[in-house]
């Protein structure tokens, strides 16, 4: 029980003096060294290369003898402050706010049907391997086929269009380009959350919700106070990775609804179109700025649900889920 | 008449009631969930089994006019689809090795011992996940250019494993905090040596966890696109994700064998998922610890 008091600062725990310190860093170097090495590796030198790429400029234009300039040349921050500059400035405004709308929309309501999806394949009844099976599936549709899929659904001609009998330009620019791009991503990722939580439901003993019924607890304050609080680890988890991948979000605006369409367009789009067009110094600025956005963000959910998130709360939830029914019973009575 | 029945049927005892209504209401409720995520698969299905002269046609009609059961015949005799279906398959299986082996040691450590370094190390990890994946490609491309690996395996494969990693390490992390401390000394007493305890107690226990960083990591490189779009211009060495794009070109726009080779192209995961999904139930720590 040492773990319950103020887990990040204590260097030592109580389970660890069985070995030297010297064994536990060789354990550690061990241990830890090859998630470090692939990812230093992989992904490390990217992202430094970027950083430094965006601080370069391609040469454009002819120089004073005629000659077509090649090359590129440092400009320091020039990138950067051509992004938030004039007409510019106004498109990477909207970009943001588009990343920040989606990811924020999308979040919520991908939560809300997962948490649901998750309780509905935790009872058993007929049918639920079927049901596991079937949300698996969109899921398992790479996003860019799943992005053609919608795109085909939506078209003016298309199967939504013909079955809500209604003339809908999806694809065109507006609120109705932003409603598709949601809708696709909810249908393809609510069931990652779906999944998660289903996993993190399957560790709670049966026990404790046989004990929550003996005390006379609804099924809503059984759903409150037991299941929340226990799956509310692998819940954080699935939400951050969510908001890290939505605010990257950059595939299925662009491929369902298309470039150039302003209610859609996401940084990442901003950046690929750069790309596209070999400014690669105004791409890796406009990728620094979205990482150090998502720093932000990340670091502040971190930080905010920090223990739950770290996984330091589990002995104090269930503590709490074991006293919290017992309140609530003259709730729990009534139906 | 069925307000009357409920009427009625307020005083009796609650017990039955509910049960019987929960019967029925589950599997309905699973029943229009099923719906509404097949939907859009069943669509996709009807065009693969469209006759190829109707899949453009307008008006769209729900049900194929004429039925074309060979689609899935030409797109299963192309050996260039084979071939992606190949790729995929090694890629994202050997992917999913090497992140299973590379994570679960480091989500073991940091979650079983409270290091000073832990919280650094868990947000570093999650860092590599901040980056666009379009603007990551083009240091990749270079990082891989100057190993010569451009166009090998190889590079996707690595590319998948540490795109998915940061993952596997928070799920894997999560599941092993779960566990009390009580279980791992009890097999310290017992004379279980570290790796020991890691393989006989403590994988067995966080199977759930374990399964679901499998699903995860398979799919996510079962669908990775941007980085093998950019690291493979072999075309028989192309992902299904890359590949599947030719049917639907600027020339050629063969709609019906795209959503065939989609359908196809999610029968392995399906067949992993059934294969695994039984551990991804009954999490066994239940009785593990009294």
């Amino acid at each position: 029980m040492a773990v319950t008091e103020a887990p990040a600062r204590a260097p030592v725990a109580k389970s660890k003096k069985a070995y030297s310190n010297e064994d536990h860093g060789r354990l550690a170097a061990m241990l830890l060294t090859p998630t470090m090495a692939v990812l230093l590796i992989v992904i490390g030198y990217p992202i430094l290369a970027a950083m430094y790429q965006s601080l370069f400029t391609t040469n454009q234009g002819v120089d004073e003898s005629g000659f077509v300039q090649e090359g590129e040349k440092f400009t320091g921050l020039d990138n950067y402050t051509a992004i938030f500059s004039g007409a510019a400035g106004e498109r990477f405004w909207n970009a943001f706010y588009n990343t920040t709308f989606f990811t924020v929309v999308c979040v919520v309501i991908e939560v809300i049907i997962g948490v649901m999806m998750a309780l509905i394949m935790n009872k058993a009844f007929t049918g639920k391997g079927l049901i596991r099976a079937s949300i698996l599936v969109p899921w398992a549709i790479p996003t860019v086929v799943s992005a053609l899929l919608w795109r085909w659904i939506f078209d003016a001609n298309g199967v939504a269009n013909n079955i809500i009998n209604q003339q809908i330009l999806w694809s065109t620019d507006g609120w109705q380009a932003k409603a598709a791009v949601i809708i696709a991503d909810t249908w393809k990722t609510a069931p990652f959350i779906g999944l998660l939580v289903l996993a993190g439901l399957q560790v709670i003993p049966a026990e404790v919700y046989e004990a929550a019924k003996i005390d006379g607890a609804s099924a809503i304050s059984q759903f409150r106070h037991i299941t929340l609080p226990l799956v509310k680890p692998a819940l954080l988890v699935a939400v951050l990775f969510r908001i890290l991948d939505n605010l990257r979000m950059f595939d299925l605006p662009y491929v369902l609804v298309g470039a150039q369409k302003p209610s859609v367009e996401t940084v990442s789009i901003l950046a690929f179109l750069e790309n596209n067009n070999a400014r690669f110094g105004s791409a890796a600025a406009f990728a620094v700025l979205l990482f150090l956005y998502i720093v932000v963000v990340a670091y502040a959910f971190v930080r905010l649900l920090g223990a739950d998130v770290i996984g330091d709360a589990r002995v104090k939830t269930p503590k709490a889920a074991k006293r919290r029914p017992n309140r609530s019973i003259a709730r729990g009575d009534t139906p | 008449m069925t307000a009357v029945t409920t009427a009625t049927s307020v005083p009796r005892p609650r017990q039955p009631g509910r049960s019987n209504r929960r019967r029925f209401l589950l599997p309905l409720g699973g029943l229009a969930v099923v719906a509404v995520f097949l939907g859009p698969y069943i669509v996709m299905l009807l065009d693969a089994l469209r006759a190829s002269k109707d899949v453009l046609r307008t008006p769209t009609t729900f049900w194929p006019r004429d039925w074309q059961f060979t689609t899935f015949n030409t797109v299963l005799s192309d050996t260039r689809f084979l071939n992606w279906l190949k790729t995929s398959v090694l890629v994202a299986t050997t992917s999913t090795l090497i992140v299973v082996l590379v994570a679960v040691p480091a989500a073991y450590f940091t979650a079983r011992h409270k290091f000073p370094g832990r919280i650094p190390f868990l947000f570093l990890v999650l860092v590599t996940q901040m980056f666009a994946p379009t603007s990551l490609v083009v240091g990749l491309y270079r990082q891989f250019f100057e190993l010569s690996l451009v166009n090998t395996y190889l590079a996707i494969i690595l590319t998948n494993s540490a795109f998915n990693l940061a993952f596997a390490v928070w799920i894997l992390h999560g599941f092993f905090s779960a566990i009390p401390d009580e279980v791992e000394e009890a097999a310290h007493l017992d004379g279980c040596g570290r790796l020991g305890t890691l393989w006989r107690i403590m994988l067995p226990l966080t199977r759930p966890g374990l399964v679901t960083a499998v699903i995860f990591t398979f799919i996510a490189a079962w669908n990775e696109y941007v980085v093998a779009l950019t690291l493979m211009q072999d075309d028989a060495k192309k992902p299904l994700t890359v590949g599947i794009n030719s049917y639907v070109t600027g020339y050629e726009q063969n709609w019906d064998q795209l959503f065939a080779a989609a359908i196809i192209a999610i029968v392995p995961v399906v067949i992993l998922f059934a294969v695994i999904e039984k551990h991804l139930v009954g999490g066994l720590t239940a009785g593990s610890i009294k």
